[in-house]
């Protein structure tokens, strides 16, 4: 497992590594983690000829604040920062239970936040979450920063609409107040250990009790995580009531086209979608009531 | 002479003296040793599971900067041998049976016979060099049609794996007289079809080697990460055509073999291939995926398995049409797995009547070889599944239709099977009951049914089985009896040395070995330092495998001891001015007619000339032979009991109750930390891990990734006793113990989670029993489709 022969830098600045990129059109990468950048290059599916380290770049990159409305993660932050952050766990707790999923404690210290969106993995475990909870991302390039969803940053398996010489720097998540609540359940393949499906959900009840938000973002089922629009819409202005939750996560599974491969087929994953959707509004809602 | 002991350390569980060196990295493995001057190895492999090879460009490679040679099977074929077969068949005087495997080819030549064979070497200056210009080699395919299957592969117009034979390479059949009329007179009649599927070893350390040709004195030194240097040594002998003694071979430390690591690996000939062409120094370091492609696989059998019983649910008599998949070539005595495997399947039960048939198939897959378990597993795995079956159709409680059936105490020692194993002793129902009460079964069938109350589905599965240890025995085909030699040296300080050709990776016999001795010469276990694994150290071995160790290992050890202590006493007697009958020793003093001499005394005084009685040879180092008659069976009941989530079909473990007898017990931690490995490996093949082709013969399950072997997290909790029923066939007592807990896991592991699900109906799943197949085994049976 040896990787195809490439130079290597590590500019001191996000500005210094966007110009390197450029100067070496199709070959550069930047480098974050490398949880999954070197594995590839390790079995030579990616071949870059340059390698642009992140690593100097964490005092600009990696930070996670509150800034009264949002959650405020650097591109750079380990899933280990996430999992253990005071700030996290008071704003959306279910981002650092989303991340405590990841992988080991190895990968966890080493992997990015950036790195895992960008990367644009069908089957990772942060895109169910921030689609849920509708977050977007800063991106940097030689013209400036730009803003978009998560959702519009993947667009399918492994496969991103960041341009070469572009960096993400952050990912902005809006804090929802009130009765609201969250949940990320992951059933994992028992060799990776990575999802074979995973359901982020994201509630809000009014002082009614009834629902007026709920989002659900499933992610390993098909060949990019998205919303279960079809759930959402059938509970939006409910209670949520066990037969309605049950009801509405019968629909998990529709509008998307669910892959196979060696763990599990496309009606398994249906399955696990429509029950693994339930199990997490269930707890978001109970989260909610608490 | 009367020897008192000090406190025995037999049966204690001192502290692994190996184990500080390994924990702090301080190990030294194959590929930790580095030569000045070494150049690498990169093994270009088929891509196609079969293929003709048309035609070989190297010329881009060789262009590439650091690269010194690239070998191809017209370089190697002419100059130098196939590894020989191993031609041994169990039963030689059956006249069914078939023998004569083909050689294994060291690299492909003319054609491709599986996915991973090696096609090409690649030799140079650096590690990164070989790597890239190995992708520059141009190799022109025709790829054939696939042997994939073995039932395939046996049909009528099946590719041909090997031009010069059929693919069946053995149809070995065996019986008893009265196996038809006993079915045909029977009420009850279970047929059913078992897959055990294909696994991987996966020792933790890939392979590594590093072949040193001397041109100056004509002399190889091969270090690799292999069980057995010595057997290492005489197939490297055979295929380069050179002397053993112009050889050695290093075992240096080991990262696990698990059976995959034993026997010729074609890599290390070519390694030593490159090294004499080139004179240079030639290693090699496998990567994670080149195992799965190239290191032996086991278990993959398919079985046909009828019992015939009464109603009250006594079994008269098996059947069973065994049928294995070897792989492209046979590794070691793999044909024969197939046959060991099948005479098992009557397992702890005293089942008269029993017929087998047996078909070793090639196909164009990665080669089988040995695996912990050596085919008991699969055999075991199919009178265990089929006893539940069984006693759900008779509605007897899984424990009483196994109590019904099982071989009485009173019937050891040496029982022999319709098979023709001969187990040396135990007390299998004593094993049953102690299993019952440690798990509180009858408190786990109450929690059952409240909990079925309350929609949860746990499930509480049982296995009693047995397993053969201390290879191997010249009862058996003289052609397999495998002595083991081990030489007790004591210096004059009084500091002992064992050499054993048994050498461990991971087994404890650094410290078993040394309990042995220290019980013999009453020495701290301090004071005693075990050599291994080295061909100029160690004058004989046959190796680590087969539950053999202890039984026939630490007997040589035992032996060689003894042989030392004879001669001290011998000397203590002239010392003491005694006669050697009266000379007494206790905690290492020799004492007789009032006087004494201690261990150390006699150490340093035995090469003072004047000191010694006339005739007697200066020093203490003796060796010893073991070869045992026998050999040795451990048995064992174990119970799982699992929880499964019906929606999802994910089978929560949580505790395998283990019962074992392996006879004495050296030393207790070690042997539970063998019944925890070797279930883990178990509940691998029961839930987890599973080798898989497609339809080209293309592995799919090639990583880590894909491929799950199980983590420390996906453990149950383990709850390990033992019962001790000496063996008769060695002095210290003992059974080989290493592969009787791979061998006990899967079918109580699989007997639980089938057992969870009898509410639903479900009577069979196919190992391994992923979420999926689990959840799809309850949609089938609610929809009625039997499996
Ligand atoms: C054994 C193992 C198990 C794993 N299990 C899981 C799991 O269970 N769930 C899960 O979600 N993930 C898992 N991962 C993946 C892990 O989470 C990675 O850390 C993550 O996917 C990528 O983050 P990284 O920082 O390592 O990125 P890198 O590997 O460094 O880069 C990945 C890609 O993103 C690009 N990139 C990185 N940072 C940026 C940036 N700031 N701007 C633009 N592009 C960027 C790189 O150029 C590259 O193309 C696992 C990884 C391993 C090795």
């Amino acid at each position: 497992m040896i990787p195809g022969a490439f130079d290597y830098a590590a500019p001191d600045t996000v500005a210094a590594a966007i110009l390197l990129l450029r100067e070496r059109p199709g070959e550069g990468k930047v480098i974050a983690g490398g949880q999954s950048l070197l594995p590839m290059m390790k079995l030579r599916v990616a071949m870059p000829g340059l390698i642009v380290d992140l690593r100097k770049t964490r005092g600009e990159l990696s930070h996670i604040s509150n800034d009264g409305s949002n959650l405020r993660i650097g591109s750079m932050t380990s899933h280990a920062h996430v999992a253990g952050s005071d700030v996290v766990q008071d704003t959306l707790p279910v981002l650092a239970e989303t991340a405590a999923e990841i992988a080991d404690v190895q990968v966890r210290n080493l992997g990015t936040i950036g790195g895992s969106i960008a990367h644009a993995d069908p089957v990772a475990d942060y895109p169910a979450t921030l689609l849920a909870l509708d977050a977007q991302a800063e991106i940097a390039g030689l013209n400036g920063v730009r803003v978009v969803s998560v959702d519009e940053l993947i667009m399918d398996a492994f496969i991103s609409t960041l341009a070469e010489d572009e960096i993400i720097t952050e990912i902005v998540i809006p804090i929802t107040e009130g009765r609201t609540g969250a949940a990320y359940i992951k059933f994992a393949n028992k060799a990776s250990h990575f999802a074979i499906v995973g359901v982020a959900a994201h509630v809000v009840l009014d002082d009614s009790g009834y629902l007026s938000r709920v989002a659900v973002g499933i992610t390993g089922a098909a060949s990019r995580a998205a919303r279960a629009t079809a759930v959402e819409d059938t509970l939006r202005g409910q209670v949520p009531t066990p037969d309605a939750i049950s009801a509405a996560s019968a629909l998990a599974a529709d509008g998307l086209e669910c892959i196979a491969d060696l763990h599990g087929s496309p009606e398994y994953r249906q399955n696990l979608c429509r029950v693994l959707t339930r199990r997490a509004i269930t707890r978001a809602v109970e989260r909610a009531r608490e | 002479m009367t020897t008192t002991s000090p406190p025995r350390q037999v049966g204690q569980s001192p502290r692994r003296k190996e184990d500080d060196r390994l924990l702090r990295g301080q190990g030294a493995f194959s590929d930790d040793i580095n030569i000045p001057g070494t150049v690498w190895a990169h093994f270009f492999r088929s891509p196609h599971a079969h293929a003709h090879i048309l035609n070989i460009d190297s010329s881009a490679t060789m262009a590439h900067p650091g690269v010194l040679r690239v070998l191809t099977g017209e370089d190697v074929h002419p100059r130098y041998n196939p590894i020989p077969p191993v031609l041994a068949v169990r039963d030689a005087e059956n006249p069914d049976s078939t023998a004569g495997a083909p050689a294994f080819t060291l690299i492909a030549r003319n054609k491709a016979k599986y996915a991973g064979e090696i096609v090409a070497i690649v030799v140079a200056e650096t590690r990164e060099a070989a790597r890239d210009a190995a992708d520059l080699l141009m190799v022109d395919y025709r790829p054939l049609p696939v042997a994939n299957t073995p039932e395939q592969a046996m049909g009528p117009d099946a590719p041909q794996v090997h031009d010069d034979r059929s693919n069946e390479q053995v149809r070995w059949l065996k019986s008893t007289e009265n196996v038809s009329s006993t079915f045909e007179d029977s009420e009850i009649i279970l047929r059913h079809d078992f897959v055990n599927q294909r696994i991987h070893a996966v020792p933790m350390e890939p392979r590594a080697g590093i072949a040193h040709w001397d041109p100056a004195t004509q002399f190889l030194t091969i270090w690799a990460s292999i069980q057995g240097a010595h057997e290492l040594r005489t197939q490297m002998a055979e295929v380069l055509e050179l002397s053993p003694d112009q050889i050695r071979s290093v075992a240096p430390d080991v990262g696990g073999g698990f059976g995959a690591k034993h026997g010729g690996e074609v890599e290390y000939f070519l390694l030593a291939i490159a090294s004499m062409e080139l004179g240079l120094p030639v290693k090699w370091a496998a990567s994670r995926t080149e195992e799965f492609l190239s290191l032996s696989h086991a278990r993959g059998k398919t079985s046909q398995f009828e019992v015939a019983a009464d109603r009250d649910g006594r079994v008269k008599a098996l059947r069973l049409r065994h049928t294995t998949d070897l792989g492209a070539f046979p590794k070691g005595a793999t044909p024969i797995v197939a046959q060991t495997s099948a005479i098992i399947a009557t397992g702890v039960y005293g089942i008269r009547e029993a017929s087998f048939e047996v078909h070793s198939v090639y196909t164009n897959h990665t080669p089988e070889g040995a695996y912990r378990g050596y085919g008991r597993p699969e055999g075991i795995y199919l009178i265990e599944r089929a006893m539940d079956m069984l006693a759900r159709d008779l509605d007897i409680d899984p424990a009483e239709i196994r109590r019904r059936n099982m071989i009485q105490p009173e019937e050891f020692p040496y029982y022999r099977t319709p098979g023709g194993d001969i187990y040396d002793s135990g007390n299998y129902p004593e094993a049953l009951e102690r299993a019952l009460e440690v798990s509180d079964y009858e408190g786990l069938r109450a929690r059952q049914r409240e909990m079925r109350a309350d929609g949860k589905y746990l499930g509480i599965g049982l296995a009693s089985w047995v397993k053969t240890g201390g290879f191997g025995p010249s009862s058996l085909d003289p052609s397999s009896s495998m002595p083991e030699w081990a030489r007790v040296k004591v210096s004059p300080a009084g500091m002992v040395t064992i050499y054993t050709g048994s050498s461990p990776h991971g087994q404890g016999n650094y410290t078993t070995y040394a309990q042995v001795a220290a019980d013999t010469l009453h020495v701290p276990l301090d004071d005693i330092s075990v050599t291994h694994g080295d061909t100029a150290t160690v004058t004989y071995g046959s190796g680590t495998f087969a539950s053999r160790n202890m039984v026939v290992g630490g007997t040589a050890v035992l032996q060689a001891s003894q042989k030392v202590l004879d001669k001290m006493t011998q000397f203590a007697a002239h010392a003491l001015n005694a006669d050697s009958d009266s000379v007494t020793y206790t905690d290492g003093v020799f004492s007789a007619n009032g006087s004494s001499i201690t261990f150390r005394e006699v150490a340093a005084n035995i090469n003072r000339v004047l000191e010694r009685p006339p005739g007697m040879e200066m020093g203490l180092d003796e060796s010893s032979f073991y070869q045992p008659t026998h050999l040795t069976f451990n048995y064992g009941t174990y119970v799982a009991v699992v929880e499964v989530d019906p929606e999802t079909g994910d089978v929560d473990l949580q505790q395998l109750y283990c019962v074992d007898d392996q006879g004495v017990v050296v030393h207790p931690v070690i042997v539970e930390g063998q019944v925890h490995g070797g279930a883990a490996q178990g509940i691998g093949q029961a839930l987890y891990e599973d080798i898989i082709y497609d339809d080209n013969g293309q592995l799919l399950s090639g990583s880590l990734m894909d491929y799950a072997l199980p983590t420390a997290e996906m453990m149950p909790e383990f709850i390990s006793e033992f019962i001790e029923t000496p063996s008769p066939t060695n002095p210290l007592g003992v059974k080989g113990m290493g592969e009787g807990p791979t061998t006990g896991a899967p079918p109580a592991v699989v007997n639980a989670v089938v057992d969870a699900l009898a509410p639903f109906n479900v009577r069979d799943i196919a190992m391994p029993l992923t979420p999926e197949r689990v959840w799809r085994a309850i949609q089938d049976a609610q929809n009625g489709d039997q499996s």
